[in-house]
């Protein structure tokens, strides 16, 4: 297939909308919409993997196992198990929307979600400073009984009592890479790297074991599209466009940077919410170093016209 | 050889209720050692596997928390599993590969079958799923769920939900693809998601189960497979057939297989009875076989040293 291929990554949070519209029908319904911006991309000549963030629906299941487990003594689910039960699930979601929205247009595409593992270095310095937070608030009793017990890293969060941290390490390689390029190569759609991709690290014999880490979806999605072979990686955000000096008085908005102007402006530090944009301005960067052509920071309405050049910021070699 | 393999659910899971994920992972890194014999270059391989443990430990996690966390429907219960069970066994299979110096890929594909809710001999609710309420609380979930219940002596009432035969399995190329490439292919979870066209045409899930011995049948017949083997524990094996010693290799013809489901058709357990009708039915198309085997014997179909063995009446093989 000569199609280009693009990598888009979409946040979890962008199917998840708000405290009152948590339900598996609320999300399905985000996901539709969702679904109609990357059939846009379809029906205008691309073939798609999409990584997907899924912070919020692993709060749903760790909360479930967490209550589960005071309540009842069920086993708990570990993070690693947790990702994939969300990788299931949201790729199902996905498949089915996007199946759908295909079928109502008319495009004959087949669309697949590949279970899929990141691998990480066991000795990524991540591991020594776990600051990603996750599951419920603890009170100090527990959270002491967890660090003992379980060996759990917590912290206490202002004042909103305690929780567990885990490391968020940078992805090395996605494992089922193979599998997805061939897919990719034959023209189906395919969901991958859900949440970043199940964190696994490897031992000294080679074999993969899954690790409590949570991996930046950004960054997974970014490597993905090299290895695959990506033109164009399009971050979707809650944003339409990357701004300097965001949400101070001489805020700045960009339509399109160079590469070198994302490291200096990233370098300067004071642009980019920590944690927020510039982890997506990072897994831009690296992207384009790695050889891939195009990135676009945009929310999800706005792809369509991004990808006109009409809105959007784009990040260019 | 082409083979799909279908193993049940309850073989992927430690024996005992609520046995940790450790204890599942070291189960399933136990059980991936007896398809050894087939992981060579010479087969190709699609593995479908069982989720009935894995979904009731879902239902049962959601029902204790459901007073804090959205509750998760049937068909999405069964997206999360695939992700899971389908991320042990992919990472099982593919340490036991680099262990013998195979190199050869594995994929976890998210699978959804076609089904039809108004099959009147199938629409029934009963299939058991989840947990166990008393009178009081299954006549409130009836009403406000909409739950049909059945009652189970000396254990209570459960929700009961239609058992249905997959009519289309939707990313049946994709398996095919990545399958004759070599790799080995994990799909089918739990005989698929079971998904229908609502009122406008559009796919949606369905609170049902799928019949998983239909699923392996109906991909060993798109993916033109030579065998379908069922891999079963050896006590579930036995009593459906009680005159057969384990060291035994017996062969049974479709006509002599229709027979002994008639005669057997009242002591047989639902799963295995379910898997006789799917070979027989898959038999009446004149070629191909079909094994039942314990997690032991698989390595034993080759020299026939022993399983049971159902072929067509005029078999080609």
């Amino acid at each position: 297939m000569s199609e280009k291929i693009a990598v888009i990554a979409i946040g979890g949070n962008s199917l998840v909308k708000d405290k009152a519209h948590q339900s598996v029908e609320d999300q399905f319904q985000a996901i539709k919409e969702t679904s109609q911006h990357i059939a846009d991309m379809i029906e205008n000549g691309w073939t798609v993997a999409i990584g997907h963030g899924n912070g919020p629906q692993v709060g749903f299941v760790l909360r479930r196992s967490e209550i589960a487990y005071k309540v009842e003594g069920v086993h708990e689910v570990p993070l690693d198990v947790c990702g994939a039960d969300t990788q299931g699930a949201t790729g199902y979601g996905l498949q089915q929307s996007l199946y759908n929205e295909f079928l109502a247009r008319g495009i004959n595409k087949p669309v697949t979600t590949v279970i899929t593992q990141v691998e990480v270095d066991a000795n990524d310095p991540a591991f020594q400073n776990p600051v990603k937070p996750i599951g419920s608030f603890m009170d100090e009793t527990e959270a002491a009984e967890r660090k003992e017990k379980e060996g759990w890293d917590v912290i206490e969060d202002a004042g909103r009592g305690w929780r567990r941290v885990v490391p968020s390490p940078l992805p090395k390689r996605v494992v089922e890479e193979p599998a997805i390029k061939q897919l990719i190569n034959g023209g189906t759609c395919v969901i991958t790297v859900g949440g970043g991709g199940i964190p696994v690290v490897a031992d000294e014999s080679g074999a993969l074991h899954g690790v409590a880490a949570v991996i930046d979806k950004d960054f997974a999605s970014s490597l993905l599209g090299n290895v695959i072979g990506a033109e164009l990686l399009i971050i979707s955000t809650a944003v339409e466009k990357v701004a300097l000096n965001f949400g101070k008085s001489n805020e700045t908005w960009l339509d399109e940077i160079t590469l070198e102007e994302a490291k200096s402006y990233l370098a300067e530090g004071i642009h980019f919410a920590k944690g927020s944009m510039a982890p997506k301005i990072q897994a831009v960067i690296w992207f384009l170093e790695r050889g891939g052509k195009k990135a676009i920071i945009t929310n999800p309405d706005n792809i369509a016209r991004a990808l006109r050049g009409e809105s959007g910021t784009t990040i260019v070699p | 050889m082409r083979a799909i393999v279908t193993i049940d659910g309850e073989l992927l899971v430690p024996s005992g209720f609520n046995s940790d994920i450790q204890g599942q992972k070291r189960t399933v890194n136990e059980f991936v050692k007896s398809l050894d014999s087939l992981l060579g270059d010479g087969h190709k391989l699609t593995i479908v596997h069982g989720n009935g443990p894995q979904v009731g430990n879902m239902l049962f996690r959601g029902e204790i928390a459901s007073h804090a966390v959205p509750p998760v429907p049937l068909d999405v219960c069964g997206a999360d599993t695939q992700g899971a069970t389908g991320y042990f066994l992919l990472q099982s299979l593919r340490n036991l590969l680099k262990r013998e110096g195979i190199r050869r890929d594995v994929a976890a594909i998210v699978t959804e079958v076609l089904v039809d809710v108004t099959d009147p001999e199938l629409a029934a609710p009963i299939k058991g799923v989840g947990p166990f309420f008393d009178a009081e609380r299954a006549q409130k979930y009836s009403g406000i769920r909409g739950w049909d219940f059945i009652m189970v002596p000396g254990r209570g009432q459960q929700r009961a939900v239609p058992a249905l035969l997959p009519r289309q399995i939707f990313e049946v190329n994709s398996i095919r693809s990545l399958m004759d490439s070599g790799t080995i292919v994990v799909c089918g979870g739990g005989g698929g998601i079971p998904v229908q066209y609502d009122e406008n045409g559009n796919l949606a899930g369905v609170e049902a189960v799928v019949n998983k011995s239909h699923t392996a049948t109906m991909l060993a017949d798109e993916l033109d497979a030579d065998t379908v083997i069922f891999v079963s524990q050896w006590e579930k094996i036995q009593q459906a057939f009680p005159q057969i010693s384990k060291d035994e290799f017996v062969q049974f013809t479709s006509t002599e297989l229709k027979e002994f489901i008639e005669i057997r058709k009242g002591e047989l357990s639902n799963s295995m009875y379910l898997k006789l009708v799917a070979s027989s039915r898959y038999l009446s198309t004149g070629r191909r076989s079909i094994w039942i085997v314990p997690p032991e014997h698989v390595e034993a179909i080759f020299n026939k040293d022993c399983g049971i063995l159902l072929i067509p009446d005029q078999s080609i093989i």
